[in-house]
């Protein structure tokens, strides 16, 4: 086989890139929508940030005067168009109408723990969950695939609230080894992170499992067990390559659910991470975080999406080869015109 | 008008000492403690002075800063204020104590009393300080208010009580405004702090009030070190406390304090403190143009006699609580104990169907309005139960504390409302929190409920005004508010604070939140 030259290879590379810019210039649009919604839901929940602040005994005309000062008796248009204008032109997501503090330096502070506890538990999804599906899979209605689909099961049916409560009262309560919340050492994210990766192994697993099983069944997998390979290469070298697509997918949608399960997790266990800092900020209608926490969280999981559209092209020979033709058929339509 | 001594003023007033919820004071210098850790449910987010109130911040809010005065068993002290005086109606002069520094070592004068003030007024945030005019240094140590109206009864404490002070040059050393890195005059300095986890606090051993005689509670300083450590889940402060992770906790889920009592299941080197609260829980009927209730006396009378109280002590607080006989509850110290022998809406079924029967009552569904905590939850389903064993039938609709503060003055949203009130002070300011006309006039038209009754609101203005304020009026709208019935108070709920038998004596603050500088510790 003719291993692609240097022009080739180059040609490849840069359309990549002008894809990877296009995937970035979409997510204008796609965080401006994002921006338009969160902004009208939170316009329109109701709850007064300006009776949190002044507290329960605070008159009518107390909170009306100090919703004027703080522009939240401003119409809708107003009030959204000057939001836009800050995100988009200024790079500003405004600061918190309780602390002291700008959202983005809050969310810079608080990102570290939620990345950590997502890092974590993607990495644990990965490392479980896929040799789970493998197992399942390889040994089709036998005894491991069952013990393998009970596990996923109980994964994608356990809240992760009521196991996040499990594992404490097991763990930290009735054992002592871990410690129930807060944040500290290592050790202080195993629980958080079991409980959060629980449901992800689960559809890791299952997710892997359905993808063998398809590929297993190819032709081109008999050929190579006709051709007498032994099982491991078949399985690691043609079968699990040709499966990974679905399962990079799975992992891609998993960093997102990851991200989002913080919201419940870190609440859970006392973790200052961008989940409680959302979900503090709702109780207290501090706009402000609510409309950054979730753009935030938008434009990281459209980044990782756009990542994964960059594996798929590494991992797929199909999807790489579908470029390597975009790069001749431009060339041709170059040379065609001169 | 003659000068008089607001502090004689407040002698003549108070007669009484908070019952149950009163605040432990300890002796300065007993039971000290190295080290508390104290569970808090929420962040404080931004500890500086003059910032937007939260739970959070409310918990460590007096251990950090100290105020002109303080509040304790129905008594008003000085903490910065040594002395203070009315000059005239809208006039008053305070006093300072000449050897006031902060934690950071700064003297503090009358200029960072301006300072302060000022600082606080400009932010909005404090609606009670919308009363001052102008805050003046006549000196280093005497400071003149001027307010822009004559004040009512308690509202010159509850200003003095509404603004944090610190130093004007401490505040400008910090980078964040204090957010971060509070300075007050209180023997505390915050040692560290990861937002959203944990927030230490050092005592400097440097505090300014060296007579011990004058150290009231808010200003004790009985631990070393105060730890507060933020746990957002409720029934991880069960787990905490079970862990020795947390001293105190006043987060503890109410279905989990029961197994921290004597001879529970977590009892063991813990203990529970159920201290009444200054909240009461109270009906407001919907007395809009287009409510049932606006005309039908009887409605209201039917409901009100449907309520055993008892039952809701029972069912919502273990029998802790207690049934109230006003819109108010016995804490204050100008409640009248005469009216906890008169009748007051007393459970009685026959009366209420007598009432009912009466009524114009057309067996429609009645809307119940509350805020969805765990008590006003149980309450709710009780009073449902309540109000349909005499044929009314009522339709629950909970919300989270912010849309109820809101949708209480719609007066399409609900029929009748369960809510708490409460004052740090006197039972006439609550009542003032529903039935001065003054206050939501022009949002609602009349009262909180909407009552449009020029009789009460001259009751309500009689027992505000410092010149008229006493018994005879105090007993004027109470008879007044039985007598129409526009809505009443229940049940006074409990805090319920379980802790380490390290503590040996709970202290809270007026707000009913724990002080840990002021607790008395075993060991």
């Amino acid at each position: 086989m003719r291993l692609p030259s240097f022009r080739e290879r180059k040609g490849v590379f840069i359309l990549m890139w002008k894809y990877i810019i296009k995937r970035l210039l979409w997510m204008i649009p796609v965080l401006l929508g994002i921006s338009i919604v969160i902004f009208t839901i939170m316009y329109f929940c109701p709850g007064d940030p300006a009776a949190s602040i002044l507290g329960n005994s605070a008159t009518p005309a107390a909170i009306a005067e100090k919703r004027a000062e703080m522009g939240l008796d401003q119409p809708y248009m107003v009030r959204l168009l000057s939001y836009l204008n800050q995100v988009f032109l200024h790079f500003d997501l405004g600061d918190s109408y309780f602390q002291n503090q700008s959202v983005m330096s809050g969310i810079l502070y608080r990102l570290p723990y939620t990345a950590t506890i997502a890092f974590i538990c993607i990495l644990l999804q990965i490392v479980i969950g896929t040799p789970l599906g493998i197992t399942a899979a390889v040994h089709q209605n036998g005894l491991a695939d069952r013990i393998c689909m009970v596990i996923a099961l109980a994964g994608v049916s356990i809240p992760g609230f009521w196991l996040a409560m499990m594992l404490v009262l097991f763990f930290a309560v009735k054992l002592g080894w871990l410690p129930p919340y807060g944040v500290g050492g290592l050790q202080y994210f195993i629980l958080p992170c079991v409980a959060n990766a629980f449901a992800g192994i689960a559809s890791q697993a299952r997710q892997t499992r359905s993808s063998m099983l398809e590929v297993i069944r190819s032709d081109y997998i008999v050929t190579a067990r006709a051709k007498g390979l032994s099982e491991r290469e078949i399985l690691y070298k043609h079968a699990l390559p040709n499966a990974l697509i679905p399962i990079i997918t799975v992992v891609g949608n998993g960093m997102g659910m990851m991200l989002g399960g913080t919201v419940v997790i870190e609440s859970v266990f006392s973790i200052p991470g961008i989940g409680m800092y959302t979900t503090s900020a709702i109780n207290n209608r501090d706009y402000p975080i609510v409309m950054g926490g979730v753009l935030f969280l938008g434009a990281l999981f459209s980044l990782i999406m756009l990542l994964v559209d960059v594996i798929y092209a590494y991992v797929d020979p199909r999807i790489k080869a579908q470029y390597e033709g975009q790069q001749k058929s431009w060339r041709r339509r170059k040379k065609a015109n001169g | 008008m003659k000068k008089k001594l607001v502090a004689l003023m407040m002698v003549g007033c108070m007669v009484g000492t908070l019952a149950g919820g009163s605040m432990s004071v300890c002796a300065a210098g007993s039971g000290k403690t190295d080290t508390v850790t104290v569970g808090i449910l929420s962040d404080p987010e931004n500890m500086g002075p003059w910032s937007g109130m939260s739970q959070g911040r409310i918990a460590m809010l007096f251990s950090v800063y100290e105020y002109m005065i303080t509040r304790e068993d129905g008594q008003v002290y000085g903490v910065l204020a040594k002395n203070w005086e009315q000059v005239d109606a809208q006039t008053y002069k305070v006093e300072l104590y000449d050897y006031i520094h902060d934690a950071a070592g700064n003297p503090l004068t009358a200029s960072d009393i301006v300072f302060s003030f000022e600082s606080a007024i400009a932010t909005k945030n404090y609606g009670k300080l919308s009363v001052v005019e102008s805050v003046t240094a006549i000196d280093d140590y005497n400071v003149e208010f001027k307010f822009n109206k004559a004040l009512e009864i308690g509202e010159f404490e509850n200003v003095m009580l509404e603004c944090a002070i610190v130093t004007q040059a401490a505040y400008e050393a910090s980078k964040d405004q204090m957010a971060t890195t509070p300075v007050g005059t209180s023997a505390y300095l915050v040692e560290s702090y990861v937002p959203g986890s944990e927030l230490i606090l050092k005592d400097t051993g440097n505090y300014w009030q060296t007579d011990e005689s004058l150290v009231h509670g808010t200003s004790l300083h009985n631990a070393e070190e105060i730890k507060f450590s933020v746990i957002t889940e409720a029934s991880q402060h069960t787990v905490a406390l079970q862990t020795n992770a947390v001293d105190i906790s006043n987060g503890v889920p109410d279905t989990d304090v029961a197994k921290f009592n004597e001879g529970g299941e977590y009892s063991e080197g813990n203990a529970v403190s159920i201290i009444l609260d200054n909240l009461s829980f109270d009906i407001e009927y919907n007395m809009s143009d287009n409510s049932v209730f606006k005309d039908d006396k009887n409605l209201r009378l039917a409901m009100a006699y449907a309520i055993d109280k008892e039952g809701l002590n029972i069912g919502a607080f273990n029998g802790n609580g207690a049934a109230i006989k006003d819109f108010g509850n016995s804490s204050y110290p100008d409640y009248n104990p005469e009216w906890d022998n008169e009748e007051y809406f007393d459970y009685n079924v026959d009366t209420a169907k007598e009432y009912l029967a009466q009524s114009g009552y057309d067996g429609s569904a009645l809307t119940l309005m509350y805020t969805n905590t765990g008590a006003q939850e149980l309450l709710a389903q009780m009073l449902q139960a309540y109000w349909g064993q005499i044929g009314v039938n009522v339709e629950l609709l909970g919300y989270d504390q912010m849309m109820a503060q809101q949708e209480q003055y719609n007066p399409e949203a609900f029929d009748v409302l369960l809510k708490t009130t409460g004052s740090t002070d006197y039972i006439v300011n609550q009542w003032k929190l529903c039935w001065d006309a003054r206050d939501y006039q022009e949002v609602t038209g009349g009262t909180a409920n909407f009552v449009q009754d020029d009789e009460l609101q001259k009751l309500m203005e009689a027992c505000l005004n410092v010149e008229t304020y006493g018994p005879e009026t105090i007993d004027a709208v109470h008879d007044y508010l039985v007598e129409t019935c526009y809505g009443y108070g229940v049940v006074q709920g409990t805090i319920n604070i379980v802790h380490s038998e390290k503590i040996s004596d709970v202290a809270l603050d007026s707000r009913k939140q724990i002080l840990p500088g002021a607790c008395v510790y075993a060991e």
